[in-house]
C-alpha cells in the first residue's frame, strides 16, 4: 500500500480515525475498532479498506498460529506516519470550524 | 437460544459474504471476518456482525476498479473509483464549492437501518415455523350418541267459558282432568303441557288448573298464547 491516495471523508471515517487517535500507535482488530467507534461491521470494514488502500492504514496478520489457537488469526489495523498526519489535520479542519458535519 | 447453532449461521452467514468479495481480498475478509466473530458479545451481536459483514462485502465490491480492488491492486497503481482526478486537496473525493465545506462530507449512515431490516427479517423467517407449528393431540371421543326423544306435547286449552280440552278433547271437569294429569305425570318422559287459556277466562279457573296440575305431579307446564295478552 503506502500510496497516498484521496479519502472520502465521512462522520464515520472520522470516528474511526477518532478510534486510533487516541491510541496513535496502537494495533487495533476490527472488533476493536468497532467497540472504539460504535460502527457496525458492515460500515467499519470498508473504511478500514479504503483507508488502508489510500496509505493512511497498514495491516497484519496476527502472530498465532491458528491451528494451535484453536481460533483465525486477527488482522490488526495501525496508522501510518502518513495516515496520522492527515487524520490530524482533518480533526484540525474541524476544530478550526471550516468544515463542520451537520 | 442456543450459542452454537447461532455461530453456525453466523459463520454461514460470513463465509457467504466473503464468498461475494473480490478474489484477491476474498480469504483474507473471511479470516478476518471469522476472528472478530468470537469477541462480539450474545448472540444477536454475533448475527448482526454477519449481517453487516454482508454489507461490506457489498459495499467493498462497490468500492473496487474495474480491473480488481483497489486494496488488493494498489500496489499496481490503477485508479480507484475514489479519487476525484485534479483536485486540489487529494484528502477529500468530493467536489466541494469551498475551504468550508472541505473537511467533511456529511452524508446519511444507511448502515443501521439495513442493520435493523436484515435482522427483523431473520427474526420472520425465523418465528415464521413456530407460528405455524400445530400441536397434535388426541382428544377423548364421544362414547355415547346424545338421545334426541322428542317429548310429547299436550294441548290443554281453557275457552271463554272455563270448558276444558284436552288435545282437542272435551274435559268433562276439573275430576277428569285431575285423572289426566295424574295419567301424563307417570309416563315417561313426561309430557309437556301447553297451557292455552282464552283472554276472557276468569283467573280462578286458570288458578284452579294450574293447581290440579302441581297436585297430580306435572312437572312441564307452560302457557303459550301469551301474545293475545300483550295488550
Amino acid at each position: 500500500m503506502g500510496t497516498d491516495r484521496p479519502v472520502r471523508m465521512s462522520l464515520q471515517t472520522l470516528r474511526v480515525l477518532e478510534a486510533f487517535l487516541e491510541n496513535p500507535r496502537g494495533e487495533f482488530a476490527g472488533s476493536d475498532l468497532q467497540k472504539r467507534s460504535g460502527l457496525a461491521s458492515g460500515t467499519l470494514y470498508p473504511i478500514l479498506l479504503r483507508l488502508e488502500s489510500a496509505g493512511w492504514f497498514l495491516s497484519r496478520w496476527e502472530n498465532i498460529d491458528p491451528a494451535q489457537a484453536g481460533r483465525p488469526r486477527r488482522r490488526f489495523y495501525r496508522l501510518t506516519p502518513t495516515g496520522l498526519a492527515r487524520a490530524t489535520e482533518a480533526f484540525s479542519c474541524l476544530s478550526f470550524g471550516r468544515g463542520v458535519p451537520a | 437460544m442456543n450459542a452454537g447453532w447461532i455461530d453456525r449461521v453466523a459463520q454461514g452467514v460470513i463465509g457467504f459474504a466473503a464468498d461475494h468479495t473480490p478474489p484477491a481480498l476474498r480469504a483474507r475478509l473471511r479470516e478476518e471476518w471469522l476472528a472478530d466473530l468470537p469477541d462480539m458479545r450474545g448472540g444477536w451481536a454475533r448475527v448482526r456482525h454477519a449481517l453487516g459483514c454482508c454489507q461490506a462485502a457489498m459495499q467493498i465490491g462497490e468500492d473496487c476498479v474495474p480491473e480488481g480492488c483497489a486494496v488488493a491492486s494498489a500496489a499496481l497503481g490503477p485508479q480507484p473509483l475514489l479519487a476525484i482526478p485534479g483536485h486540489r486537496e487529494p484528502l477529500f473525493a468530493q467536489p466541494v464549492a469551498s475551504d468550508a465545506e472541505a473537511c467533511a462530507l456529511c452524508e446519511i449512515n444507511t448502515t443501521p437501518l439495513i442493520d435493523i431490516l436484515l435482522v427483523l427479517l431473520v427474526t420472520l423467517i425465523v418465528s415464521l415455523p413456530l407460528m405455524t407449528h400445530s400441536v397434535r393431540i388426541a382428544l377423548p371421543q364421544l362414547g355415547a350418541h346424545a338421545t334426541a326423544v322428542p317429548r310429547p306435547v299436550i294441548d290443554l286449552v281453557i275457552d271463554f267459558d272455563g270448558t276444558l280440552e284436552w288435545n282437542g278433547t272435551p274435559v268433562a271437569g276439573l275430576s277428569q282432568l285431575q285423572d289426566d294429569f295424574r295419567a301424563a305425570s307417570h309416563q315417561s318422559p313426561q309430557p309437556e303441557i301447553h297451557l292455552r287459556p282464552n283472554r276472557h277466562v276468569r283467573y280462578d279457573t286458570v288458578a284452579q288448573v294450574l293447581a290440579a296440575a302441581q297436585r297430580n305431579g306435572v312437572r312441564n307446564l307452560s302457557f303459550y298464547n301469551m301474545g293475545e295478552f300483550g295488550d
